[in-house]
């Protein structure tokens, strides 16, 4: 009897310990700049648990309709989110650092946005490196 | 009670009536800006029908400007693979065998009123928007190619390889099939041309020529109605929105 409340109570904290940690990413490293972190389109545990749906609707708005509305687009996210490295680079879609990635990794789901769309903020002279 | 005094020294007359004279000039710009393309929040209408009419004539065929400028405005690159590479516009020359006239011209998505793509497409990602435009919705492509085989023209391109560095307004990648979108982007966002259309007449040439099909006082419209527009296998019935002059 014993036994089976110290497992119980030893359940109960591993839980509240490990599925807090996983929900609140305070180890992930953003890089994100902080005096516009408060700036967002929503409030932060709004756009935590619904971003894909704004993007989802907007994808079908854009593409669909030819609405070009900015608010939930998805380059205003990375225009805001993505921000230079100390070496003047934008991190890659891949590393920890990228805004996305970051959580995505952590939850162990696959971002597939950025299989098409562009992860970094837009700069001139790469299309024309690409011309070349 | 308080009273509400009206200050009428020389610096707050001139700061009220500068407000005034900005408050009176500020729905001037805002409307100006309305009338030259639609808000960003507002659908495209089935009113308008974009269209290009190609001036063969007016091609030269060392000319590659068009399709240079449609690869820097969408990020299209050059794998080394011209079997697969992707082309969303590619310059054709034509030799009449009688005469031996040749002509030379840009060959892209015409835009169909009844686009064969859209009919054999099993996911409904090919679509054909208010404003005429034929799209791939890339979201529900399944890279099934089925359209690339309905399309008379060969306008269609399915992407090989891993993309990376694409531009924000053209989003691309692998597995999913693309054509010429008329540069939806830039009339979305009011500017009313194609990227092909600004390097032509930039080059010189005037040979392409872009507009609004319905707006009988559009150029395009004016033109077509005074010399005439091919379609390209006009048999089919397609009711193409690029037409061609001079073949």
């Amino acid at each position: 009897m014993c036994n089976r409340l110290i497992t119980k109570v030893l359940l109960t904290l591993f839980l509240i310990f490990f599925s807090g940690a996983s929900i609140t990413h305070e180890n992930i490293p953003h890089n994100i700049d902080k005096t516009i972190a408060d700036k967002c389109v929503e409030p932060t545990d709004i756009m935590r648990a619904q971003h894909h749906i704004f993007l989802k609707q907007q994808s079908h708005d854009t593409v669909v309709k030819g609405i070009r509305t900015t608010k939930y687009s998805l380059n205003n996210c990375i225009s805001c989110h993505i921000q230079p490295l100390a070496d003047g680079t934008y991190p890659s879609i891949k590393s920890e650092e990228h805004f996305c990635s970051g959580c995505h990794i952590a939850a162990a789901a696959q971002v597939e946005c950025f299989d098409c769309h562009a992860s970094k903020p837009f700069k001139k002279k790469e299309i024309s490196k690409v011309a070349e | 009670m308080k009273k509400y005094e009206i200050k009428l020294d020389r610096r707050s007359f001139m700061k009220n009536s500068a407000m005034l004279g900005l408050a009176s000039i500020a729905p001037g710009v805002f409307f100006q800006e309305l009338a030259y393309g639609r808000p960003l929040d507002e659908p495209a209408s089935s009113k308008i029908r974009w269209g290009m009419l190609i001036d063969t004539n007016q091609c030269t065929e060392d000319c590659n400007a068009c399709v240079t400028a449609c690869d820097d405005e969408h990020g299209i690159e050059d794998f080394g693979r011209p079997a697969t590479d992707t082309q969303w516009i590619r310059k054709m020359n034509l030799t009449d065998e009688l005469s031996g006239k040749s002509h030379s011209l840009p060959m892209m998505c015409q835009h169909c009123e009844n686009p064969p793509c859209v009919d054999v497409c099993p996911t409904g990602a090919s679509f054909k928007r208010d404003d005429g435009i034929v799209l791939v919705n890339k979201h529900t492509c399944i890279g099934c190619r089925y359209c690339m085989m309905a399309c008379p023209y060969k306008a269609r391109s399915f992407v090989h390889e891993n993309l990376e560095n694409q531009v924000p307004h053209s989003p691309r990648g692998k597995g999913c099939v693309e054509s010429c979108n008329l540069c939806v982007h830039k009339i979305d966002n009011g500017d009313n041309n194609t990227a092909c259309a600004e390097a032509c007449q930039k080059d010189g040439h005037q040979a392409i020529l872009f507009g609004d099909l319905n707006d009988p006082q559009s150029d395009i419209s004016k033109q077509l109605h005074k010399y005439g527009g091919k379609e390209v296998r006009g048999d089919l019935g397609l009711n193409t929105a690029v037409r061609y002059r001079g073949i």
